[in-house]
């Protein structure tokens, strides 16, 4: 296998509110190596866009990042003063966001926001950057990107805004991309879009992908190994095909159990999973998903489960792992 | 972009239509006729009659608004009581004095109320930020009188350094094409006519411009704190972009929308503070004007300098909305 | 986790303590800057109903026997903030002057209010041809600056004691106007109010119901931060000598308009009654300020002084 590109090492991230401390990441750690697709699903709230965000130190100023070490090309960007790690920000690693909506400058032409990272890392002219601003809006699929370049974000619709946030994105060609639920605003079909012009990216230029997402039909598609997160840890990890098929922490399986599917038998009754979400508002001292959790045991309130390798590059957080079976059972 | 100027435009008709109806009742609400309220108490029956007749005031209402407004299409006010001259000339030789003051009064607003505003929300809790907050607050609360008054005090009586009345030395006898004294000492060429006009204005121009600043600053603090947490700000960061560009070209530029907005609305006040501040610098503009109109019961120079005030203000905020649209290509390239 | 997503988990975890007005009551006793409102304007109030009380003069009396020697004797054991040009006690008379700001701003204000809720809630409500008609003629009205449409009102009505209350209640109509219609379009929109249509009740009840308590609170901001204004404006009118007409009368405007002459020999009757009225308007302005706050949804949770404290700690040791 090859070396990892980007390497995260018990990532813990803290906010101090107005309400107390909130604990959003606790001790997260994976890796990405080029040409690699990497998915991290939770449900909304579980940590998943402050991890990416920590990564490129553009917390909000309540986040401070407490422990952890992410290692990129023998540096350690949560140690890196700002002045460097901004260097590396749009430029070795680029990030897409959630809401094309509202992350694009209102009042800034899509050609300016996506030539200002080429002038800022490549010191490129304005003409010369404009150039390539059409190009890149080109390559994301914007019929007439010539023309549609002096453009404002109001005048594209939501899809051509989220291909703009690619093209910014794109523009320095970076070597690890984060997308951060990149898909969720738009339409289905646009969504098949969206995710084609990604997964090409991966393909044609070994692009490391880091897609995080709720909906596990993205990440079923596009990833090769995915984390599963709740409560600010990962919960289970492995490769596409272990997540999907065996699932074995009793969360993977809500979240599996709760997605409608064509194929079920019309008597199969979705199973939704119980409860809210964890608050976040203290260290967790047991297993987070525990409240909620039909699998319960003594165990899961006394400590937090650390994850174990339960078969090769399928390791899970859980005292009591779901059998093997109960998921393919289930479907059938 | 031309439509919306144009659509602004067509919505002043009504605005200064109505402008007009407001002053014809007030006129009406006067104490005595309105012909003996035009012409004040040194008015003769023959006057009167002739007045009347003028102004059609024995035809009935409709016909009396119609002659009103065809007079002030033609920017007829009438004549001033005391000084016998016609209102419009009498404008004409103030007003300048009065945009002087509350240009300097603006620009000293903006100039130090964006800077300070933004550095507060930059930091956001810190003592500076708490302490401008309690300084702008502490500034709106100020009637500018007192302020002018205590400006007066410091500088001028107490410390000497600053004239306390006027616009330029009353020994001087300086030629004036324009009325607008910056400009005229420009114009000619006499540095010493520069600073001696300089310095009459700064105090008047702090004491008008205190609300303003107070105001400016507050709003940047709340726009650049509201922009600062959008996600575009955040994609900014994440391109890599340096701070103060971050700054310069997504935060700033954003907020400067609502101040724009706010910046229209002060001059409304400031307008209205012309009246308190011209009093105070025996400043000879249009509110000092007012003031002693006000006085000498000369309702052909109230009615005449309330609306051609009104009219300003409506005009300035008309300039305010379409450099609105400017920064803002929502409104610039909608149709 | 997103910010907005922080942000609005919190809103939930705020909300889930009680109502919307004792949450804010619960910030607003937090916020010191509030607190500092409260009195001032506590203060204000307890001042000018018991005036007769607490002065040590009668407001109108002369002693001009204190000023043989010249104006003005400064601060005494007698006379804690000194004597006018007349002799007059400057303590009581600026104790007396509260009753006028006092009065004035509140008649002033509640008129202004009331009519313009009305004027507002109806054609927020009813919409259409009355709704453009209002509120055109509210756009005439804010087209003259605040104090200069008070002056005409004046100028018409002669200076005197109700006549400024009637110009700066008349002034403040099209503000109140304006922010109930859009208060009341934004809530007529509410599920709630759909749900009381669609199960058939009355339009004048919706309107008093439902609607108008739930636009309420920006009018109650706005209440406190007008009658600010409204105490400046009033003083301004009365710098300008449109004031009460009895020169004697403790209107702290007026007071302010004669110390011009005395300005060199005695600043504090300049000082004295200036610094009353500041006072006074930052009262207003502060609770203003804080119940914008307190009832503001998207300023809610933000974070807060002991949060900045921890980061700092958490800083210095990270």
């Amino acid at each position: 296998m090859a070396e990892p590109l980007l390497q995260v090492e018990g990532l813990e991230v803290q906010f101090w509110t107005a309400r107390g401390q909130v604990y959003a990441v606790n001790g997260v750690s994976f890796e990405v190596s080029e040409g690699e697709t990497l998915g991290i699903v939770g449900e909304s709230g579980c940590g998943k866009s402050v991890t990416s965000l920590a990564l490129l130190g553009i917390l909000p100023r309540a986040g401070r990042v407490v422990a952890g070490s992410a290692m990129f090309q023998g540096r350690d960007l949560l140690q890196l003063p700002d002045k460097e790690l901004r260097g590396i920000r749009g430029k070795d690693i680029a990030m897409i966001f959630q809401d094309p909506m509202t992350s694009l400058n209102p009042v800034l032409t899509i050609g300016r926001q996506i030539v200002e990272p080429l002038e800022t890392h490549f010191g490129l002219e304005r003409k010369a950057a404009t150039l390539r601003a059409i190009e890149l809006l080109d390559q994301v699929g914007i019929p007439s990107a010539a023309a549609r370049v002096g453009d404002y974000p109001h005048q594209f619709s939501g899809g051509m805004r989220q291909r703009a946030m690619i093209a910014i994105a794109l523009a320095c060609e970076p070597k690890v991309l984060i997308a951060d639920e990149p898909t969720t605003a738009l339409d289905v079909t646009i969504q098949a879009q969206i995710l084609d012009v990604l997964r090409n990216l991966v393909v044609d230029r070994k692009t490391a992908l880091v897609l995080i997402t709720h909906d596990l039909g993205v990440v079923a598609g596009t990833c090769e190994r995915v984390n599963v997160m709740y409560g600010g840890m990962f919960m289970e990890t492995g490769s596409a095909e272990q997540i999907f098929a065996t699932p074995r922490h009793p969360y993977t399986l809500g979240l599996l159990q709760s997605v409608p599917r064509l194929d079920a038998t019309r008597r199969g009754k979705l199973q939704p999973i119980e409860g809210a979400p964890r608050d976040m508002l203290s260290q967790p001292s047991a297993c987070p998903f525990q409240p909620r959790c039909r699998y319960e045991v003594e165990e899961s309130r006394m400590s937090v489960p650390p994850l174990r390798e339960l078969e090769p590059g399928h390791w899970v957080a859980c005292f009591n792992p779901v059998p093997a079976e109960e998921w393919a059972g289930s479907v059938a | 972009m031309l439509r919306f100027v144009v659509r602004r435009l067509l919505l002043l008709i009504p605005i200064l239509l109505g402008l007009s109806v407001l002053v014809f009742i007030w006129i009406r609400l006067l104490p005595g006729s309105p012909a003996q309220a035009l012409l004040g108490e040194r008015a003769t029956p023959q006057s009167i009659a002739q007045l009347q007749h003028q102004y059609g005031l024995d035809k009935p209402l409709y016909v009396q608004y119609w002659r009103y407004l065809s007079t002030l299409a033609h920017f007829d006010f009438g004549s001033s009581i005391s000084s016998q001259r016609t209102v419009m000339f009498e404008i004409g030789h103030r007003f300048p004095a009065t945009v002087e003051l509350a240009a300097s009064a603006m620009f000293f607003a903006i100039l130090l109320g964006i800077p300070l505003g933004f550095f507060a929300a930059k930091k956001h809790g810190s003592i500076f930020d708490h302490g401008s907050l309690v300084v702008s607050l502490i500034g709106i609360s100020i009637p500018i009188f007192f302020l002018g008054l205590i400006l007066k005090y410091i500088f001028a009586v107490k410390l000497g350094w600053l004239p306390s009345v006027g616009r330029e030395d009353v020994l001087a006898l300086r030629p004036h094409p324009t009325n607008f004294y910056l400009l005229d000492a420009i114009l000619n060429g006499d540095p010493g006519a520069l600073w001696d006009t300089i310095k009459h204005l700064i105090l008047p121009a702090i004491a008008l411009g205190s609300i303003p600043l107070a105001i400016v600053a507050r709003i940047t603090r709340a726009a650049v704190l509201d922009v600062q947490n959008e996600d575009y700000v955040r994609t900014a960061r994440a391109k890599g972009l340096p701070p103060n560009e971050v700054d310069r070209r997504h935060v700033l530029r954003n907020a400067l929308l609502p101040i724009s907005t706010i910046i229209g609305l002060q001059t409304g006040l400031l307008l209205s503070g012309a009246v308190l501040t011209e009093t105070i610098f025996a400043w000879p503009g249009v509110g000092f004007w007012l003031k002693e109109a006000i006085f000498n019961r000369d309702y052909p120079v109230l009615q005449g300098g309330i609306l051609f005030l009104a009219i300003v203000f409506v005009l300035v905020n008309l300039v305010v909305d379409i450099s609105y649209a400017i920064i803002n290509p929502r409104i610039r390239l909608s149709n | 986790m997103s910010i907005a997503e922080l942000e609005s988990r919190e809103i939930q975890l705020g909300a889930s303590t009680g109502g919307l007005w004792s949450d804010a009551w619960q910030r607003l006793r937090r916020n010191p800057a509030a607190l500092v409102g409260f009195f001032l304007v506590g203060a204000f109030v307890v001042i000018a109903l018991f005036a007769p009380l607490i002065a040590p003069y009668a407001p109108k009396d002369q002693n001009i026997l204190l000023v043989a020697n010249g104006c003005c004797p400064g601060p005494s054991s007698a006379h804690w903030f000194g004597v006018d040009q007349l002799g007059r006690d400057e303590l009581s008379r600026i104790l007396y002057g509260a009753r006028f700001s006092l009065e004035i701003g509140v008649v002033s204000v509640i008129a202004g209010l009331s009519i313009g809720l009305l004027l507002g809630s109806i054609a927020g409500y009813i919409g259409g041809f009355i709704d453009s008609l209002i509120m055109r003629m509210m756009d005439i009205m804010l087209a003259i600056p605040g104090l200069l449409l008070a002056i005409g009102i004046v100028a018409a009505l002669g200076p005197g004691l109700y006549q400024i209350m009637i110009a700066v209640g008349v002034a403040n109509v099209p503000v109140f106007a304006r922010l109930l219609r859009g208060s009341v379009l934004a809530q007529r929109e509410q599920d709630f109010v759909l749900a009381a249509r669609a199960v058939g009740a009355r339009k004048r009840q919706i309107l008093f119901s439902h609607i108008l308590p739930n636009a309420i609170s920006p009018v109650i901001v706005q209440g406190t931060l007008a009658m600010a204004t409204a105490i400046i404006d009033v003083a301004g009118l009365g710098f300008l000598g449109l004031g009460p007409q009895d020169p004697g009368t403790p209107e702290w405007g007026t007071m302010l308009t004669q110390v011009d002459l005395y300005l060199q020999s005695a600043p504090f009757l300049a000082i004295i009654p200036g610094v009353a009225i500041v006072l006074s308007v930052l009262g207003f302005n502060l609770i203003g300020d804080g119940l914008r706050e307190a009832l503001d949804p998207k300023l809610r949770g933000r974070v807060g002084r002991i949060g900045r404290f921890k980061l700092a700690k958490a800083k210095t040791s990270g």
